[in-house]
């Protein structure tokens, strides 16, 4: 099976493991992800002003490029890992849907282009997994004993908000938990999984990020969290850099953090795609 | 009872954002599940209510910049305002007149962040 693949700025940098664990575990369930032969940043935030259509201009570009490759997949998705892309991409796509008049504004504004005709679905990653891979199949390639590896799910915002392009229960997600158990790896259930980290407010206000991620890992220590697992290279950043910054309060402890598809892959045996930081966090289930 | 757009601001704010602030009846939702509030200066219902009575000081408070537009209000308001688009909105009033909230030059430690979070702050407290 083959998807047209959108990575983003993130994947290619500072989250370049997030990209080589997903694209070798898609490999070894005979998913080819084809990234498109041209992309721009998607523009992170999606811009919520209903009065202009300015900010949508890169990720429509990003999704002609998508409508310009269809024919090397044969479907219409794109797939994105990076959990902003996705809202990104699916808010925009969601937007021109229904409403015709921004798209033909942005079509009349980009002469260089082919016309966006609307018919790119933009998916992620996790969802590709559970509706083309399935659960049992997951289940049934797994190398490794993980019975005893307690993992905590993080899913953040933007894959469950805003409810229209919501790959899952805004308020009860599952998939992840579905997917750690598939693992035969125990999710935790604690109630901060779908709260936000503070976001690009590291930026301008490091002690909003501090506090919000305390506030999130609190019950994770009593829980006895081996891991956290997540889907955005943002939540991950905030994740470790929250950790750093408060660990005086945390007596410098720490919950290792590690994107879903790092955990697939090591389940998966497939340690070769794994960097050494990531391997010494699971040394002790090898 | 026939809901008017009564105040200037929340014109403006239905102009940008396509959200009617008169639909919100105070319940309070949105603050009780905002992830951010010990943050802000206003809850964020207080934020409408201001916008509801055209009070234009809303305008010069912390709190519609400490909001990251995470949506858990935005799906659970049982008035289906969206409170997100609301402070996106009351951001614009002031970007929109070319006064920005970052600098990028004076960021500390700027090879810290990652470019996801550089981009998105930008995108957020600037033009």
């Amino acid at each position: 099976m083959k998807f047209l693949y959108f990575p983003g700025c993130s994947l290619k940098n500072y989250a370049k493991k997030y990209e080589d664990s997903a694209l070798a575990v898609a490999k070894h369930f005979g998913i080819e992800l084809i990234e498109l032969k041209r992309w721009n940043c998607c523009g992170v935030v999606y811009s919520l002003a209903s009065d202009s259509v300015f900010h949508c201009i890169g990720a429509v570009r990003d999704l002609i490029r998508a409508q310009e490759q269809v024919g090397e997949t044969g479907n219409d998705k794109l797939v994105t890992l990076c959990s902003m892309c996705y809202q990104v991409l699916a808010s925009v796509n969601h937007r021109l849907a229904n409403d015709p008049s921004a798209l033909e504004t942005l079509n009349r504004f980009m002469d260089e282009e082919e016309d966006y005709l609307g018919t790119i679905e933009v998916t992620h990653f996790l969802t590709v997994l559970r509706d083309y891979v399935g659960f049992d199949k997951i289940r049934e390639e797994v190398k490794r004993e993980l019975a005893d590896l307690r993992v905590a799910p993080y899913y953040g915002c933007m894959l469950v908000r805003p409810k229209e392009v919501a790959i899952d229960d805004p308020e009860e997600p599952v998939i992840l938990e579905q997917l750690i158990e598939s693992l035969g790896a125990y999710p935790i259930d604690y109630p901060f999984r779908t709260e936000c980290c503070g976001s690009y407010n590291v930026v301008v206000n490091k002690e909003v990020v501090k506090t919000r991620v305390l506030r999130i890992i609190s019950p994770l220590f009593r829980a006895r969290a081996d891991i956290i697992v997540t889907v955005c290279p943002l939540c991950t950043f905030n994740l470790e850099y929250g950790m750093k910054l408060a660990s005086r309060q945390l007596h410098g402890k720490k919950i290792p953090v590690v994107y879903f598809t790092e955990l697939l892959a090591f389940a998966l045996g497939l340690d070769n795609v794994l960097d050494k930081t990531t391997l010494e966090i699971f040394k002790k289930y090898m | 009872m026939l809901i008017k757009i009564s105040s200037e601001l929340a014109k403006k704010v239905f102009e940008i954002s396509g959200q009617n602030v008169y639909a919100c009846y105070q319940c309070g939702k949105c603050s009780a599940g905002c992830p951010v509030v010990n943050e802000m200066d206003l809850l964020p219902n207080q934020v409408i209510h201001l916008v509801q009575i055209g009070d234009e000081r809303v305008l010069n408070c912390k709190a519609i910049w400490i909001c990251a537009a995470c949506f858990t209000c935005s799906v659970r308001c049982p008035r289906d305002v969206d409170l997100a688009k609301v402070m996106e909105a009351l951001r614009l009033l002031t970007l929109r007149k070319g006064i920005y909230k970052l600098d990028l030059r004076r960021i500390e430690n700027v090879e810290e962040y990652p470019q996801i979070a550089l981009i998105a702050a930008t995108r957020k407290y600037t033009g």
